[in-house]
């Protein structure tokens, strides 16, 4: 997504094969971890960003890119996507807009997540 | 696989990229597709024989790559950083490593030279930085194969099986 749209905080069909991979009693603690595992992330962003630390936050967000494409956390792996790369180019005006919306972001992820673990556990 | 497939577009099909030469002149190709098919239709049950080193410094993708391996039969080690790689391969006999490429204390990238250094071992690149530079900078490094996250199993699986295969043939 490059156009700014929206898009829904958790795809589906990539949370379902990650279950089929896996397996469906492993999900519960695979979210967990990835969960607690971003929102460390973003913390660390948000400190990389106080102190003008753009390698840190290029490294935080490119790992974030990464595990958030695991669960399907589209708009999280979005917003790290274009946050690794304005880091990587000292694009502070783009990383401070970034940034601030990654929070809700997570949030929105962390929802979709939890309604899909009740989901499975019922 | 059809005849007129190349191991190029093979891997491509696997989210998988060759990056060495080993990787594109040897092997019948064909044949390794049906063993691999083989392989996965059978009863699933049991362990291979093939003990793989999985470097990564985010929890979750240790935990779910190495969910895919042990489903699939293979024995995994999970550690954070190539360092602890270097150090377990050390200590214990490995058949193939598949390493991230941003970790800390040491990165990817320095831990296949190191690795290159001293042996032949499978090396794969798992990574979400697939750039030109960085496919680059990994071939230079000495992997063998990159593979983009996020990994499906059966695509690792089979990109596993046939660098093994391969490996041994050798």
């Amino acid at each position: 997504m490059t156009d700014g749209a929206p898009s829904p905080p958790i795809d589906h069909t990539t949370l379902k094969a990650l279950e089929a991979d896996t397996s469906r009693d492993l999900m519960p603690e695979l979210v967990q971890v990835f969960l607690k595992s971003a929102g460390a992330r973003i913390a660390q962003i948000t400190d990389h960003a106080a102190a003008g630390r753009l390698d840190g936050i290029a490294a935080e967000a490119h790992a974030l890119k990464s595990s958030s494409a695991t669960f399907g956390a589209s708009e999280v792996r979005w917003i790290s996507a274009e946050l690794e790369a304005a880091s990587k180019a000292g694009d502070q005006a783009t990383i401070e807009r970034l940034a601030a919306g990654l929070d809700q972001a997570l949030d929105a992820a962390q929802a979709a997540l939890e309604d899909y673990v009740r989901e499975i556990s019922g | 696989m059809p005849k007129s497939q190349t191991l190029t577009a093979y891997l491509d099909d696997l989210n998988a990229l060759p990056l060495s030469g080993r990787v594109q002149c040897d092997a019948d190709f064909e044949n390794l597709s049906r063993w691999i098919d083989g392989r996965q239709a059978g009863d699933g049950r049991g362990m291979l024989e093939w003990h793989v080193v999985l470097a990564d410094d985010d929890l979750s993708n240790r935990m779910v790559i190495g969910s895919l391996l042990k489903k699939s039969g293979i024995t995994v080690t999970c550690v954070e950083n190539g360092r602890e790689a270097l150090d377990l391969l050390d200590r214990i006999k490995v058949d193939l490593v598949l390493l991230d490429i941003n970790m800390p204390v040491m990165d990817g990238l320095e831990t296949a030279r190191a690795i290159r250094a001293r042996s032949g071992l499978p090396l794969i690149a798992v990574t979400s930085d697939v750039s030109p530079k960085r496919i680059a900078e990994m071939r230079d490094a000495g992997f063998d194969i990159c593979m983009e996250k996020p990994i499906r199993r059966d695509n690792l699986f089979r990109v596993i099986l046939g660098a093994l295969s391969r490996h041994i043939a050798t």
